[in-house]
């Protein structure tokens, strides 16, 4: 991966020239507050560093909240194309490692989800390295480092003057080969800058969570049962749904259909595993009736069961469902809780 | 690419009343589907939603496909009200079927409880077929009471098969009944199978698979030779939508027919 200096203006550049054949989001403050969001590229206006991650996960992009799935009869039997989703710049490298956990679900098995993959495909992902990391960022906690290292087009770098960019696919090379003139070398004091600024950003992010470090994997974590501590960490649970649907990795959903006239559709929404009514059946029962159950369910998931299918655990790192969580549950303290209540338990 | 979300159209050629809360429809789809015996369908009623099915009928019939169907909700309403000329719709099959290769052979307990005896009459016609599938086949099935028995005109069918034998049991009894009264746990102590070389696969709701497992464990099976339909939500069939899960286990793409030995330290596998 070749490694170039682009100022800011090459970005807007990089950006107006995606704008050309479509939408292009990009992350930037929703002033006056630190909030980070997607908005949509306006030719010419430039490119803000924001250094954090949107508070929107990407899976929205492709995997829609709520979309149209079929109607019946009378469609062919193939999943219409959908259209391009946008370009986003700004991504977070939580954020590229959340896809990697959609595409598993979505892209393998013998039912290949046609209304993700087709978007996949398409996504045009610039990246960013995150410079600001606050205390609900758990990338490290996740095993990622703060700086994406693949699955993205093009990252970008903040050093002094603009930025390093690197292309990890061909359309990303090619969008860069449109703009030479752009382009420079990036001379060894900003390749050391960038490696410093990584460095910096990692370290701050292990500042942050070294507290929440395990030394048992969350695994295994998962079936200890100590105390009353697992109806400790989920007496404060409303049941609001917001750690889910934030997620950039649960993909939960629900089908219903509805009349359309004289047609049916068949509509996809998310759905979370913490509502009650998610795996009720019919006839009444439910094998997760209670909310500590519901609660635990969802940890399983995500840190045993995605493990056994996947390979990898199902979390990103974003801290998301730490942010959005109105009753204050931090995974991070409840694995270590239960952590330190194992270690009491075998010394004792 | 083909869309996993939709059904396809299916008439309703027959409306067949099993018993007063349970009926079968005979359903000729678009487009002829094979389906392994304990594979499911989605079975769409128009408008309103689907609910997940195994079809009750033989897999080598692939034209007609017989869905069982218990009254139980919104969408099995709907279905129930379904006339001959209606378009339903079929999505699948979805799932693994029935472990009918390693049948071969062996002796089986087959254990079905009301409705369960649906997906099982489509294993044993299956088997049926084939006179090298089992060395024996050992049907024991309950249901609440006379009138909720499944099939009843199959049963002096069935018992007259070689190979075959039938155990019949009624919760509860009417003055008309004369054969055993309780639950099917009652009859598995005395069927005479080799349990060493043997299966057993039940299918019925939870609360009696949560029994009979417990009644087959004390008969001397190996949690390894107890397959059981579980229960959960299936909605996408594609081990994507997360609700049917037992552990890592997915029904709807993993059974739903679950090898107990693969489940039985998972959490509310009885749910």
């Amino acid at each position: 991966m070749k490694s170039f200096f682009i100022t800011d203006s090459t970005v807007t550049a990089l950006l107006d020239d995606l704008a050309a054949s479509g939408t292009v989001l990009k992350s930037a403050f929703a002033k006056p507050t630190r909030t980070v969001r997607y908005v949509r590229h306006e030719r010419g206006q430039p490119f803000e560093h924001t250094g954090f991650r949107a508070a929107q996960p990407l899976k929205g992009l492709l995997f829609l909240p709520r979309e149209k799935v079929a109607e019946y009869p009378g469609v062919p039997d193939e999943v219409p194309e959908p259209p391009a989703p946008p370009a986003v710049a700004g991504v977070a490298a939580c954020d590229l490692k959340a896809l990697a956990s959609l595409d598993a679900v979505f892209c393998q098995g013998d039912f290949t989800d046609g209304f993700y993959a087709e978007r996949r495909k398409r996504l045009f992902i610039i990246s960013q390295d995150c410079s600001d990391v606050r205390e609900t960022c758990a990338c490290c906690y996740a095993g990622i480092k703060p700086y994406p290292e693949a699955g993205f087009d093009l990252n970008l770098s903040k050093v002094s003057g603009g930025y390093i960019v690197d292309a990890a696919s061909g359309r990303g090379q090619e969008l860069l080969d449109r703009h030479p003139d752009g382009l420079s070398e990036p001379g060894p004091d900003r390749m050391a800058e960038r490696e410093a600024n990584r460095e910096a950003a990692y370290a701050a992010a292990w500042k942050i969570n070294e507290g929440y470090r395990l030394s048992s994997s969350r695994r295994m974590l998962l079936n200890h049962d100590t105390d009353g501590l697992w109806d400790r960490h989920v007496s404060t649970c409303v049941e609001c749904g917001a750690c889910l649907l934030a997620c950039p990795t649960c993909h939960c959903f629900l089908l219903y259909d509805r009349k359309a006239g004289k047609t049916n559709e068949r509509i996809r929404t998310w759905d979370a595993c913490s509502y009650a009514g998610y795996a009720r059946m019919a006839g009444g029962g439910s094998p997760r009736p209670l909310l500590i159950e519901r609660f635990r369910h969802r940890y399983r998931h995500k840190f045993d069961y995605f493990v056994a299918n996947c390979g990898f655990e199902m979390c990103s790192g974003c801290g998301r469902c730490i942010e959005g969580c109105s009753g204050k549950i931090d995974m991070r303290r409840l694995f270590k809780d239960i952590e330190s209540a194992a270690l009491a338990e075998s010394t004792q | 690419m083909l869309n996993p979300y939709l059904p396809q159209p299916a008439v309703v050629e027959a409306v067949i009343d099993e018993t007063p809360t349970i009926k079968t429809l005979v359903l000729r789809p678009l487009k002829p589907i094979s389906f392994r015996a304990g594979q499911f369908m989605q079975l769409t009623a128009p408008g309103l939603g689907e609910a997940p099915f195994t079809p009750s009928s033989s897999p080598s019939v692939t034209d007609r496909m017989e869905i069982t169907i218990l009254r139980s909700g919104r969408v099995t309403d709907a279905l129930h009200d379904a006339k001959p000329g209606d378009s339903l719709g079929l999505r699948g099959p979805f799932g693994k079927g029935y472990p009918i290769d390693k049948l071969r052979g062996k002796d089986l307990l087959v254990v079905g409880g009301g409705v369960g005896l649906a997906p099982l009459r489509s294993l044993l016609l299956t088997l049926f077929d084939d006179p090298e599938s089992c060395r024996k086949i050992a049907i024991t099935y309950g249901a609440r009471n006379p009138a909720e028995l499944l099939y009843r005109q199959s049963f002096d069918r069935w018992r007259g098969l070689d190979r075959v034998s039938l155990a019949v049991t009624v919760d509860n009894a009417d003055p008309a009944w004369h054969g055993k009264v309780g639950l099917v746990t009652s009859l598995l102590q005395e069927q005479d199978v080799n349990v060493p070389d043997s299966f057993a696969i039940c299918c019925g709701p939870s609360i009696m698979l949560k029994f009979v497992t417990f009644e087959l464990l004390k008969k001397g099976y190996e949690p390894r030779q107890i397959y059981l339909s579980m229960n959960r939500r299936m909605s996408c069939g594609t081990g994507r939508c997360g609700r049917c899960n037992v552990g890592p286990y997915y029904l709807c793409k993993d059974g739903p027919d679950m090898n107990y030995g693969l489940i039985k330290d998972c959490s509310n596998v009885f749910a």
